[in-house]
C-alpha cells in the first residue's frame, strides 16, 4: 500500500525538511503514512486539494521535488485527462452516430464494429493500461507512467481525428428523443460501472487515499472507453422495452387521427427501388388536383409515418401517400395495418437489404404484405417487368393492375420512348388508347413509375388531359437522375442518393448517351448486398467500361471488385482513378477542361466510407 | 370527423357592429354536418373571447357582457391547427377549448378587414376564409385601390386625394383642374361604409367638410360628385384561375348617398341579423346584356388587379350607360350572400364553396414553398451540403 504524502511534502518541505526527508525514505513502502498524514499539522485548503486531486506519485527513488515537477505533473495530468474525455466524447458520439444511421439496428451496429474493427475499438486503446501496470508494479514509476499516458491518450485522439477527417461524415447527429433516451440509459451503464468499481475497491481495501485506488479507477475509463460501442448496444438492448411503449403510444395517435378523417383516401408505396420517385410523382399528379399529403423523403418506417400524420395531416387533406420501406419480413405489414391503405404500389423487388432479408424470395413476400393488406374494394398497382412481382402468387382478392415498359398483356404499357436534350417522351398505352406524354424526366425507370402513377390516377377518375399536363411539369426529385447544368461545358447527373444496381447501370446508360461529351463516372459501388456484393461489383465494372471515358472509384470497399470487372474489358487502365473520399474525385473531375458530363452514383452514406 | 372553423369578427373598428351582425348571421347558416363552428369575438380594445353564449345576439346587446374576463382566450399555432386556450384557466376547467383546422375572418373597417387581421390569420397556417393580405390592404386604402385600378384601366369617377396637411387652395385648384370643378365629393381613404363621407358643393364648405373627412383619416379621396346614377353591385369568388360572378343587384337610392344608418342601423333594428341583406333592392338588376356584360368584365379585371383570394364585393355607378367601378369590399356585409342566393344555392352553400376555395388557396400556396428549388452548387466545397 502507497500513500499520496508526496503532496503535502511538496507544500511544506521547506519548513520542514526533517519530516519530509523522512516521509521520502518511506515513499513506497510505509506503512505509517496515515499516522504522519495526521501528525502534520497542515489542514489547509491547499492540502485537501492535493490530497484529493493528485492521486501519483510524482517521485522517483529519493529525489527532492521542485514546485516545477509537481506544477509539470499536474499540467501534463490535465491534458492527459482532456484528451481522454475528448475522445470519449468523439467516439461516443461516432457511435450514436453510426447507430442512429443504422435505424437503431443491434445487428447492423455489429456488422459495423466487425468492419471497421480498428476504428470502433482498436486495440490501441488499451495501451493505456500498460502505464497503469507499472504504477502497479513500482509506484517509483509514476514519472515514466506519465510520459506513457500522455503519449497515448494523445496518439489516441490523433488517430481517431485522422480517422474522423479521412471518414467525413455526410450525415449530422439529430439529437431526437429517442437519442436522449439512449444517451440517458448509456450514462446511467457508466455510473453504475463506475460504482462497482468503486465497490469493489472498496470490498478489497482500496480507499480514496491511495494512488493504487486511481490506477484501477483509471484502468476502468480506459476499459470503458473501449467498449462505447459495446455499450451503446447494451444502452439499446435495456431500452427495447421502453422503445416499444413510445412506439405503440405514437403508433395509438396515428391511427386515432387516421381514423377520424373519413375523407382521406390512403395511397402506400413500396418496392427495392423506385418507391420515393413513384411517390414523388403519384403525388404531384394528385396534388395538382386534391389536397394531398406525400410522406417527406425519407420518412418510411412506423414512426417516420406516425410524425408525418401526427404533424403534417390536416383534415382537409383528400390524399395521404405513405412511402413504405422494410429492412425485415413483416415490416410493410405493420406499416399497412399502421395507415391502411386503400391504394398500393409495388414498384420493384431487389436486392436491396440481402443483409437482413437473407433471400430474395423474403423481400417479394415483404414487398407484396402491401397488395394483401388491400381492402376489397382498393386496387393492387404491380411492376409486371419484376420477375420476382409477376411470377408471385397474391393470396387476397383486390383488383390489380399492371404496368409495364415493354409488355403489351399490361393494363398500361410504353412504347416509343424517346430520350432527348429536354427529357424524354413516349406513348402510353391504356385500355387500348394511345395517349402522348412527354417530361423533363431522365431514365427508363422514370418512365415505369410515371406509368404507375397514371394508372391510379386514372382510377382516381382524373382525365388523361390533367394527368398528361401533370406528367409534363414534373420535377426531377433532387439527387435522383438530376441533371444540373453547371455551366456551359460541365452537366452533372446527380444520382447520389440511388443505392442499387439496376438503378445505377440505368444511370451509367444514360451517361453514355451522351457520346458527344467527356463521360466521367463518380462512384464508390453500392452497400449492403451481402454475399452478393463481389459479383455485383465485377459485373459493374465490365459494364461501366461501354460507357464512361473516365472513373473514379471512391473509397476501398468495393474498388478491388469493381477493378476486376474492368481489367476484364480492355479499358484503359490510366482512366480508372481511385480516391480516397468524394470531394477529392469531384474536385479532380471538375478540372478537367473541355465538354464534360460527371455522372455521381451513390455517394451518399456515411456509414460506407468508414 | 367535422372541421372545426373558428369565425373571428369584431374588432377595433367603426364598423364592430355590423361585423358582429354579418357573422352571427354566417354562424347560423355554416353546415352543421360539415362543421363545428367556434365563435371568437374580438373586442374593441383587440382582447379575444369567446363563449356558447356568442351565437346570440343578445349577448352583445350589452358588449361588457361579451368581454367577461373569464370568456378571453388567446390563439395558439398547433400542429395544422389553431389552438384556442382559455386564457385565464383554473384546474376544474379543460384549458383548451378547441383545436381549429380554419379560420373564417368576418370583420370589417380598419384595423381588421385591411389585412391586419389576415396576416395574423395567415401566421397559423392553416387555411383562411378572408381577404389575402394584399387585397385586404388595398381594398381598405381607397387612394391605393384607385391608383392601382387606374394603372389597370379599370373605369372610374374622376378623382385625385391629398394629404391632411394639404393647403385648401391647393385642393380647390386640383378639384377645378382634375375633376372639373364643383360638386364634389369627399371621402376617407380608409374608411368603408359611409362614415366620413362629406359632399362638397362649393369653395365655401369647402374647409368645413374636408375638416370632417379628416377627422377620420390622414388621406382624404376627392371625387367627382355625380347625383343622378343607378348603383349596381356584384360578388365574386374563387381565385384566380377560376373566378365566378354573382347576380347583379340594383339598390335603390333613399338619400343623395347612402347614409351610415340607411345602410345598417335601420335594417338591424328591424330585423335580427338582417343587415345588408334587408336593404331596397332588387335581384337581379334590370339591365342591357351590354352592360352585364360590362361589368362582369370590369369586375373579374378588378378581381385580378386587386389579388382577391375568396369573395369580394364590387359596387359600380352607372351614368348614362357608362360603367364605373366605384368601391370594394373585401368582407362585404352579410358576405353579400343575398347575391348569389337562388331556389337551390342557399348561403349554406356558399359558405361550404368559401371553405372548398380557401383550401385549395393553401394548398396551392403549400405547393408553391414546397417545391422551390435548392441551390444546385451546394455541393460545392460544402462538406455537409447533400
Amino acid at each position: 500500500m502507497y500513500n499520496i504524502n508526496v503532496n503535502v511534502a511538496v507544500v511544506e518541505w521547506q519548513t520542514r525538511e526533517t519530516q519530509n526527508l523522512m516521509i521520502f525514505d518511506r515513499v513506497g513502502s510505509s506503512p505509517t503514512c496515515d499516522t504522519i498524514f495526521n501528525n502534520l499539522e497542515y489542514k489547509s485548503l491547499l492540502v485537501i486539494f492535493f490530497k484529493f486531486k493528485m492521486p501519483f506519485h510524482f517521485t522517483f527513488c529519493y529525489n527532492k521535488y521542485s514546485m516545477m515537477e509537481v506544477i509539470l505533473a499536474m499540467v501534463a495530468l490535465s491534458f492527459i485527462l482532456l484528451f481522454n474525455g475528448l475522445y470519449f466524447y468523439f467516439k461516443f458520439h461516432k457511435a450514436l452516430l453510426v447507430f442512429q444511421q443504422g435505424a437503431y439496428s443491434n445487428t447492423r451496429m455489429i456488422n459495423y464494429i466487425k468492419g471497421h474493427y480498428k476504428y470502433c475499438s482498436g486495440i490501441n486503446e488499451l495501451c493505456l493500461l500498460i502505464p497503469m501496470l507499472l504504477v502497479f508494479i513500482n509506484p517509483n514509476n509514476s514519472f515514466l507512467a506519465l510520459i506513457l499516458m500522455f503519449f497515448f491518450s494523445y496518439y489516441n485522439l490523433r488517430f481517431y481525428n485522422l480517422n474522423a477527417k479521412r471518414y467525413d461524415t455526410k450525415l449530422k447527429l439529430n439529437i431526437t428523443q429517442r437519442v436522449k433516451r439512449l444517451i440517458f440509459t448509456f450514462v446511467l451503464l457508466i455510473v453504475i460501472i463506475f460504482g462497482i468499481c468503486i465497490g469493489i475497491l472498496h470490498y478489497v481495501g482500496l480507499n480514496f487515499l491511495q494512488l493504487n485506488f486511481y490506477v484501477f479507477l483509471y484502468s476502468t475509463l480506459v476499459i470503458v472507453t473501449y467498449l462505447i460501442f459495446w455499450l451503446v448496444i447494451l444502452a439499446n438492448t435495456i431500452n427495447i422495452p421502453c422503445e416499444k411503449m413510445v412506439k405503440n403510444h405514437y403508433k395509438t395517435l396515428a391511427r386515432k387521427k387516421l381514423l377520424s378523417m373519413n375523407n382521406l383516401e390512403v395511397i402506400g408505396i413500396t418496392g427495392s427501388f423506385g418507391k420515393t420517385s413513384t411517390k414523388n410523382i403519384v403525388g404531384s399528379i394528385l396534388q395538382s388536383q386534391q389536397p394531398t399529403l406525400i410522406t417527406p423523403s425519407s420518412f418510411n418506417t412506423p414512426m417516420g409515418l406516425c410524425m408525418t400524420v401526427d404533424k403534417d395531416l390536416s383534415p382537409f387533406h383528400r390524399y395521404f401517400i405513405a412511402e413504405m420501406g422494410a429492412y425485415r419480413k413483416g415490416e410493410i405489414k405493420e406499416l399497412v395495418d399502421l395507415v391502411r391503405p386503400k391504394y398500393g404500389i409495388v414498384t420493384s423487388v431487389g436486392h436491396q437489404h440481402l443483409e437482413t432479408f437473407k433471400t430474395i424470395d423474403n423481400v417479394c413476400n415483404t414487398k407484396m404484405e402491401l397488395i394483401e393488406g388491400l381492402p376489397a374494394d382498393g386496387l393492387g398497382i404491380i411492376n409486371y417487368d419484376n420477375e420476382y412481382i409477376k411470377n408471385y402468387k397474391i393470396k387476397n382478392n383486390v383488383a390489380i393492375k399492371t404496368y409495364s415498359l415493354k409488355d403489351p398483356s399490361a393494363d398500361i404499357y410504353a412504347t416509343n420512348i424517346i430520350y432527348n436534350e429536354a427529357g424524354t417522351s413516349f406513348d402510353v398505352h391504356l385500355d387500348d388508347q394511345i395517349y402522348h406524354f412527354t417530361t423533363t424526366l431522365l431514365g427508363q425507370y422514370n418512365i415505369e413509375n410515371i406509368l404507375a402513377a397514371i394508372l391510379l390516377a386514372d382510377h382516381l377518375g382524373y382525365s388523361i388531359d390533367v394527368i398528361q399536363n401533370a406528367v409534363a411539369k414534373l420535377k426531377p426529385v433532387k439527387n435522383r437522375l438530376e441533371l444540373k447544368h453547371i455551366s456551359n461545358d460541365t452537366i452533372i447527373i446527380d444520382d447520389a442518393f440511388n443505392a442499387n444496381e439496376l438503378g445505377i447501370k440505368e444511370a451509367i446508360r444514360i451517361l453514355g448517351t451522351y457520346d458527344k461529351w467527356h463521360r466521367i463516372l463518380i462512384t464508390p459501388g453500392l452497400i449492403d448486398l451481402g454475399n452478393k456484393s463481389q459479383e455485383i461489383h465485377q459485373d459493374l465494372g465490365k459494364y461501366l467500361t461501354k460507357y464512361c471515358d473516365t472513373v473514379y472509384i471512391v473509397g476501398n470497399e468495393n474498388q478491388e471488385d469493381i477493378l476486376a470487372g474492368i481489367k476484364k474489358t480492355n479499358f484503359e487502365l490510366d482512366n480508372v482513378k481511385c480516391v480516397d473520399n468524394f470531394m477529392q474525385a469531384y474536385n479532380q473531375a471538375m478540372s478537367y477542361s473541355g465538354k464534360k458530363v460527371i455522372l455521381i452514383a451513390n455517394d451518399l452514406p456515411d456509414k460506407f466510407n468508414n | 370527423m367535422r372541421q372545426k372553423i373558428g369565425v373571428l369578427f369584431g374588432g377595433k373598428s367603426v364598423e364592430h357592429e355590423i361585423s358582429i351582425i354579418s357573422a352571427l348571421q354566417a354562424m347560423e347558416n355554416i353546415d352543421r354536418n360539415k362543421y363545428d363552428v367556434l365563435p371568437i369575438y374580438i373586442s374593441k380594445d383587440n382582447k379575444f373571447y369567446s363563449d356558447v353564449s356568442f351565437f346570440n345576439m343578445d349577448t352583445f346587446k350589452d358588449l361588457n357582457k361579451a368581454t367577461n374576463p373569464s370568456f378571453e382566450v388567446y390563439l395558439e399555432k398547433g400542429n395544422n391547427n389553431v389552438v384556442v386556450k382559455r386564457a385565464r384557466g383554473n384546474v376544474f376547467k379543460k384549458n383548451i377549448i378547441a383545436e381549429l383546422d380554419l379560420l373564417f375572418l368576418i370583420v370589417h373597417g380598419t384595423n381588421v378587414e385591411d389585412g391586419t387581421l389576415s396576416g395574423f390569420a395567415n401566421l397559423f397556417d392553416v387555411p383562411v376564409i378572408g381577404p389575402s393580405v394584399l387585397s385586404g390592404a388595398v381594398g381598405q386604402d381607397k387612394a391605393v385601390m384607385k391608383d392601382i385600378l387606374k394603372a389597370n384601366n379599370i373605369n372610374q369617377t374622376k378623382y385625385f386625394w391629398v394629404y391632411d396637411d394639404v393647403d385648401l387652395d391647393t385642393v380647390d385648384q386640383k378639384i377645378n383642374q382634375e375633376l372639373g370643378g364643383y360638386p364634389v365629393i369627399l371621402k376617407p381613404a380608409s374608411l368603408g361604409s359611409s362614415v366620413g363621407i362629406n359632399v362638397v358643393m362649393d369653395k365655401a364648405s369647402l374647409a368645413d367638410k374636408l375638416a370632417d373627412s379628416f377627422a377620420f383619416d390622414k388621406k382624404v379621396v376627392v371625387e367627382e360628385y355625380i347625383e343622378e346614377f343607378r348603383e349596381v353591385n356584384v360578388s365574386l369568388r374563387g381565385n384566380y384561375k377560376d373566378i365566378l360572378v354573382s347576380n347583379i343587384e340594383e339598390v335603390r337610392k333613399q338619400d343623395a348617398i347612402l347614409s351610415y344608418e340607411d345602410k345598417y342601423m335601420n335594417n338591424a333594428k328591424r330585423s335580427k341579423s338582417s343587415g345588408m341583406a334587408s336593404l331596397a333592392r332588387q335581384i337581379p338588376a334590370d339591365l342591357a346584356d351590354n352592360l352585364v356584360q360590362e361589368i362582369h368584365k370590369m369586375a373579374k379585371d378588378a378581381f385580378l388587379a386587386l389579388n382577391v383570394e375568396g369573395l369580394i364585393r364590387l359596387d359600380f355607378m352607372i351614368v348614362n350607360d357608362i360603367v364605373y367601378l366605384n368601391e370594394v369590399n373585401n368582407i362585404p356585409g352579410s358576405l353579400s350572400f343575398y347575391l348569389w342566393e337562388d331556389d337551390k344555392y342557399k348561403y349554406q352553400d356558399l359558405i361550404n364553396d368559401l371553405v372548398d376555395n380557401a383550401v385549395k388557396i393553401y394548398f396551392d400556396k403549400k405547393q408553391k414553398t414546397y417545391t422551390i428549388d435548392t441551390n444546385v452548387l451546394m455541393i460545392k466545397g460544402n462538406k455537409n451540403g447533400k
